[in-house]
């Protein structure tokens, strides 16, 4: 009896770890990451800037449905993002220091996220994965893997504002540049979204006026 | 372009006051709720809600998908632009609610009770048995008019061509809730744009179809 309770207690353990032993194949768990972190460091310190296409999938999972859109990404030194969703609908996202805009067709909206934990939060993911200071970030846990050609860091929400949006967010680095390639964010009810960025290109001019929130 | 005009000029007039008392009539060629009720396969839109809570406004926007499965349940899922899922509403078969999930912040009685309504006043969810009758705007374009346990939905639609381009719930004698759409939709179809006026909760949801395919 007692053996047969343990069996499927064993496959229920399985089972609950199947999607994270799936999601994270072909990688090993780094059980010293002072040397990444200093290379991520490094090679942010050269990156000033950064300039790529992106593809955004939405994965639902009680659907079996995906939600594409696709765009073009921009970050310069050190803390300026630029994402412009173009398919199927334009949407513009700049942050720049503390200040968000938000640009749909003619309504601007700009929103100091002093003001907003939650944006606060994603503002500081998305800037810390482009100056290598992931793991400084105290709102997640850091966990980092390894394969071949790559670097996973595995963000699990340490504060209920970063649980109550996400379950985990997954950071995928090329290891030829230690640049993001991908983002996976997860959130608790199975759903998770990826975002691969593509024709990246660094270290090229970008006009401040790419970044303006005026 | 006659009948877009009767369907404004109707709009317009009730939103200036009271609810008008219309004029009933018979069904003659009128369409069945069931003849309109939009089929629902797959339709994205873009979506965007703009309101005040006492003298602060608010402004969200994101994606909003509504998909039938194959079980026969209809899924209505709002998610910002980066993917992060608003909430997730359902209907089985037999029209019966369910949230599978929403953020915290939205999560409250009386908001999904407000989009719930929403949705079924714009997806035509309402029980087999609700009394259907048919009635003139003081323009005489048609109404079909579904009686709710609480008030009624006024459907403005027009017969050849087969449109429909407004709904209206009525809480007693007042307007609650308006959704107009542009241009008007065939029978049986999800209108391309959809404005959804909420006259007591005092927000305003703007959806826009999208092509992604």
């Amino acid at each position: 009896m007692i053996p047969g309770l343990l069996r499927i207690a064993g496959l229920c353990l399985f089972l609950a770890l199947v999607p994270e032993v799936r999601a994270q194949k072909g990688f090993t768990q780094m059980q010293n990451t002072t040397a990444l972190e200093s290379a991520l460091t490094k090679s942010a310190a050269t990156t000033q800037s950064i300039s790529s296409d992106f593809v955004q999938v939405k994965h639902m999972k009680m659907l079996s449905e995906t939600v594409n859109s696709k765009g073009k990404f921009y970050f310069k030194q050190k803390d300026k993002v630029r994402i412009e969703y173009q398919s199927p609908f334009q949407y513009l996202l700049v942050m720049n220091g503390g200040q968000v805009l938000v640009k749909e067709g003619d309504k601007v909206n700009r929103i100091n996220t002093r003001n907003s934990k939650t944006m606060q939060s994603v503002n500081k993911v998305m800037m810390d994965c482009m100056r290598g200071t992931v793991f400084q970030n105290t709102d997640f846990e850091v966990k980092a893997l390894s394969s071949d050609h790559q670097y996973l860091l595995v963000l699990t929400p340490a504060n209920n504002a970063m649980k109550s949006l996400f379950a985990a967010i997954h950071v995928y680095i090329n290891k030829k540049d230690n640049t993001v390639s991908k983002l996976e964010m997860k959130e608790n009810g199975g759903d998770y979204t990826d975002m691969s960025f593509t024709n990246k290109q660094n270290n090229i001019p970008l006009s401040d006026a790419l970044f303006s929130v005026r | 372009m006659r009948y877009f005009l009767f369907g404004s000029c109707f709009l317009l007039l009730i939103s200036c006051g009271r609810y008008p008392v219309l004029q009933k009539r018979e069904r003659d060629e009128g369409p069945t709720p069931e003849q309109i009720r939009p089929v629902v396969d797959r339709s994205l839109y873009r979506c965007q809600v703009e309101g005040r809570v006492l003298f602060k406004r608010f402004a969200l926007s994101g994606i909003l998908l509504f998909k039938k499965t194959a079980a026969d349940e209809t899924h209505v899922v709002f998610q910002n632009e980066m993917g992060l899922s608003y909430f997730h509403f359902t209907w089985n078969d037999n029209d019966s609610f369910h949230v599978v999930n929403i953020i915290p912040q939205m999560n409250k009685p009386a908001l999904i009770k407000t989009l719930r309504k929403d949705f079924e006043l714009l997806l035509m969810i309402h029980p087999v048995s609700t009394p259907v009758s048919y009635y003139l705007s003081p323009e005489e374009s048609p109404v079909m008019r579904l009686s709710l346990k609480k008030g009624f939905v006024d459907y403005s639609y027009t017969v050849n061509p087969d449109l429909w381009t407004s709904g209206i719930l009525i809480d007693g004698r007042r307007k609650i809730t308006t959704l107009h759409f542009t241009p008007s939709a065939a029978w049986a179809q999800l209108p391309d744009g959809i404005s959804i006026k909420h006259h007591t909760a005092g927000f305003t949801i703007d959806l826009v179809k999208l092509d992604d395919q």
